[in-house]
């Protein structure tokens, strides 16, 4: 009993925790690498605090989805983050929310009619169509039995996994090399793009959430490795290590993540759908490998 | 008080309401005179029954926003179609079934009059002809023959006539001629049929599992293929032909599976086939409640456009002054957004992957490929109804865009049509434990196959309680100010909002062109149609010149007198035993 208590408390801390933080390190540490001071580590809180506050001015074409889009990115994201820090429910269930809010995104950006959101929304489909199966085959290895052995093969099968399931992340989040969200030229962006023309509490639900669905994918891939590995042993400590790791987990990706972003560009478009058929086959055949030995 | 109580709208059109109500209802209620086992082996007939009386209001509703002339002779084409169509589940295995299900295929010429029968209408109609009249064929051949010799013809009649993989060619072609209503009612009920016959009269019977093991990889590549193509294709109602190919495959898919390990003894494979029955049926609610509703909306804008192309389109449907959550009902299923029938039935699908996975080493293995085509084509064909959805819906309108007028009776009808799919589109989820207590499919429910979809319509209740109060009291936020934000040369709308291709045309290099032609015609079916066009031009190579002569006559009759001749002699042969071991 005590147990279920202590572990539901590091659930809770985890979901209140990570989502303020998270954003911001990887902000701070990808100033540090491009030899900047970078802004305070909560200040993407104090940013949609601010947006919070005032009322959004919307396009001349925006119609009723402008209205509810902001809220529906909110209510998929926090039911994401909610579903991988608790797992109230299976984990199956990730790839819906991840298509609630991608859909009030791009309906959100198709309505106000503008070139940019019309281009991003296209490469928010794009991105989606090749990283979408690989996060489903993801997602069933996560929601399976499968152990990957502790022996050097099987390590590497598992390394390599990761580092696959990272790059499907990596798509889905818009981070390079698919996108890169700190240049702030409409014309290279996907996510921003999308938002241009939201403003206000708008502008301030669309940051929420995807504050909310950032955290929500590392958690998973760090709930992921630790479940699908024998690094610990089956015991009810076991069940609160898994828990307590993932804090300091999302906030090591993070500083990986905050690296990453500082050194590396974006690709050309023509490149995703090769390089994400290319992982979602290596995915299959790495999945089929765990499943043979 | 009538008349305080019913809409005048709808008194207008009672007579006809009545008349075509009753020719798909009467079939329903036909089959409770009968001596059916609702509750085990006939329930698929009857809840085939069921979809078809409910699809028969739909589809009448639709035609009042649809047809502006020719109502009497398409009420009387809907008529013979619907009670045909009723009588096909009714019969049984007796003559009476090809004889009403080509009866049912004849209506659709009344159904088709308002077209003016031009070249896609006939073509849409023959390739219609064409695939029933082989179905009837195959079924002919079940009713005449043994149950073991017959049954491999019953299989074949409703692979066919369900279009399923390799057997699809005539789908779009049908798709890209006929009027969206009768389009809406194949997809809906005609499309459903042969699935429901092949479960009540095959599946108890055949042992032979080779069967399901064939119908299992090419159901695979038909949901790839199908999907991949939706996703590319510039035409719209082509377009929700190749989703319904990908729609169909997937509950052959169920089926295959369903029919593969019933009977083992094996406790996780009879779980799966339980499972995947449900599935099944979870499906079938999905695919003719939404695709009908698809066909429906979108047909009704590419009608009132009078165009062809998606990208010339844009934006049409906001031009319809209707609100685009209802109209985007059925792409919010496509798009397995939670809350929808769509959603229960991919996610239960994830779901049934993950056991499969669990499985022992043998069983699971081979199903590890197939995933590489089925979660693809599912993807991509959920992407394809947003991209229609997206760019006729939400993209900004050209002024120059022409519409036809739609009158406020008419836009109540496509309200009454619309929302009576879309109803159930979005109730079915949130009644899930109460429909998994009806006694024909409890049995098959399994305990922590309950508890999952008891979690899924959970999730579903929340989210449509969630969507509904946001959409009806905008407690987030009102659009009260509004502001351009100049982003060059002042431009604003339709100069700017996307088309349709926006979204393919990345991925065509890398995806597209090897199933879809520039044109954007598939390449797989234009090879099919080529082929066949070939095979039956096969006679232009006896013909010496392009300009006939008088004489060429004789010698045309020579030929067909010498093919009658042979076929006479081979039909004498086969009777006095040849040829027959």
């Amino acid at each position: 009993m005590n147990l279920q208590i202590e572990m539901n408390l590091i659930q809770c801390l985890v979901f209140i925790i990570a989502p303020f933080y998270a954003s911001g390190i990887l902000r701070k540490v990808r100033a540090r690498v491009q030899g900047r001071k970078g802004p305070p580590i909560l200040q993407p809180f104090y940013d949609m605090v601010k947006f919070f506050k005032k009322t959004p001015k919307d396009n001349p074409n925006s119609g009723p989805f402008a209205e509810i889009s902001p809220a529906l990115a909110v209510y998929s994201s926090l039911f994401l983050w909610s579903i991988v820090t608790f797992e109230w429910v299976p984990f199956l269930l990730i790839p819906f929310f991840l298509a609630l809010y991608r859909f009030s995104l791009v309906s959100f950006a198709m309505e106000t009619a503008t070139s940019f959101g019309g281009l991003g929304s296209s490469r928010e489909i794009l991105l989606s169509v090749m990283a979408e199966p690989t996060i489903i085959l993801m997602i069933l290895v996560a929601q399976s039995h499968i152990e990957i052995s502790l022996t050097p093969v099987g390590a590497l099968v598992g390394i390599l996994f990761l580092i696959l399931s990272f790059i499907a992340i990596l798509a889905e989040l818009n981070k390079p090399p698919f996108d890169d969200p700190r240049t702030h030229l409409e014309l290279t962006m996907v996510h921003e793009a999308m938002l241009l023309e939201s403003s206000g509490k708008s502008l301030g639900a669309f940051e929420l959430a995807y504050q909310l669905k950032y955290v929500s994918l590392l958690g998973f891939i760090i709930k992921l490795a630790v479940e699908h590995s024998k690094i610990i042993y089956n015991t009810d400590l076991t069940l609160l290590f898994r828990e307590a790791v993932v804090l300091p987990g999302i906030l090591v990706l993070s500083i990986i993540m905050g690296l990453w972003e500082g050194i590396s560009v974006r690709r050309k478009w023509s490149w995703v759908p090769e390089f994400m058929g290319l992982a979602f086959l290596s995915i299959l055949i790495l999945g089929t490998l765990v499943k043979l030995s | 008080m009538f008349s305080v109580v019913v809409p005048k709208f709808i008194q207008n059109a009672l007579p006809h309401l009545l008349v075509v109500g009753l020719a798909s209802v009467s079939p329903l209620g036909l089959s409770f005179a009968l001596d059916w086992d609702t509750t085990g082996r006939d329930f698929p007939l009857f809840l085939g029954l069921v979809f078809q009386a409910y699809l028969g209001f739909s589809a009448f509703a639709f035609v009042q926003s649809y047809e502006t002339e020719n109502q009497k002779w398409i009420s009387a084409g809907y008529v013979v179609f619907w009670f045909s169509l009723g009588m096909c589940y009714l019969v049984g295995k007796s003559i009476w079934l090809p004889i009403f299900l080509e009866v049912a295929t004849f209506s659709t010429i009344l159904i088709y009059s308002s077209t003016g029968f031009k070249d896609e209408q006939i073509e849409s109609l023959s390739a219609l002809l064409l695939a029933s009249g082989i179905s009837a064929l195959f079924l002919g051949a079940w009713v005449f023959l043994p149950d073991n010799e017959g049954i491999y013809f019953l299989t074949l009649a409703p692979l066919i006539k369900s279009g399923f993989s390799g057997f699809h060619f005539w789908l779009p072609k049908v798709n890209e001629g006929g009027p969206s209503h009768a389009l809406g009612a194949f997809a809906g009920a005609l499309e459903i049929f042969p699935l429901l016959l092949f479960l009540r009269y095959v599946v108890p019977e055949l042992e032979d599992k080779l069967v399901y093991q064939l119908i299992f990889p090419l159901a695979s590549l038909g949901i790839f293929f199908g999907g991949i193509t939706a996703f590319f294709h510039k035409d719209p109602k082509s377009l929700l032909a190749y989703s319904s190919i990908e729609s169909i495959n997937f509950l052959w898919l169920c089926i295959s599976i369903y029919g593969m390990f019933g009977g083992e003894s094996n406790s996780d494979l009879v779980f799966l086939s339980n499972s995947f029955y449900i599935l099944f049926y979870l499906t079938l609610a999905h695919h003719s409640l939404s695709k009908t509703f698809q066909l429906f909306s979108i047909g009704m804008v590419v009608r009132l456009s009078k165009l062809k192309f998606l990208d010339e389109m844009k934006g049409i449907g906001r031009s319809l002054n209707i609100s685009p959550f209802l109209m985007g009902i059925a792409t919010f299923s496509y798009s397995v957004l939670p809350g929808t029938i769509g959603f229960v039935s991919e996610a239960t699908y994830l779901y049934l992957n993950a056991k499969i996975l669990d499985m022992p080493l043998g069983r699971s293995v081979f199903l590890l490929p197939a995933m590489i085509f089925i979660f693809f084509g599912i993807v991509t064909g959920g992407f394809a109804h947003i991209r229609l959805f997206t760019s006729l819906f939400l993209s900004t309108p050209s002024p120059n865009l022409k519409m036809e007028y739609v009158s406020e009776e008419r836009k109540m009808w496509i309200v009454l049509s619309f929302g009576s799919l879309g109803f159930w589109i979005v109730i079915l989820p949130v009644a899930l434990p109460w429909v998994l207590k009806i006694s024909a499919i409890a049995p098959y429910v399994e305990p922590d196959f309950l508890n999952w979809l008891l979690s899924v319509s959970l999730i579903s209740f929340l989210t449509l309680i969630f969507v509904t109060s946001l959409v009806a009291f905008r407690w987030f936020h009102q659009v009260k100010y509004r502001k351009f934000w100049d982003c060059g040369s002042n431009y604003v709308g339709p100069e700017l909002s996307i088309p349709a291709s926006v979204f393919s045309e990345p991925l065509r290099n890398s995806l597209g062109r090897y199933f879809l032609t520039k044109d954007g015609n598939s390449i797989l079916d234009q090879s099919i149609l080529n082929l066949f066009q070939k095979i039956l031009d096969f006679g232009g190579i006896l013909v010496k010149s392009t300009k006939n002569q008088e004489e060429d006559i004789s010698f045309y009759l020579m030929v067909s007198s010498l093919a009658l001749m042979l076929l006479l002699a081979s039909i004498y042969f086969v009777s006095l035993g040849w040829f027959v071991s």
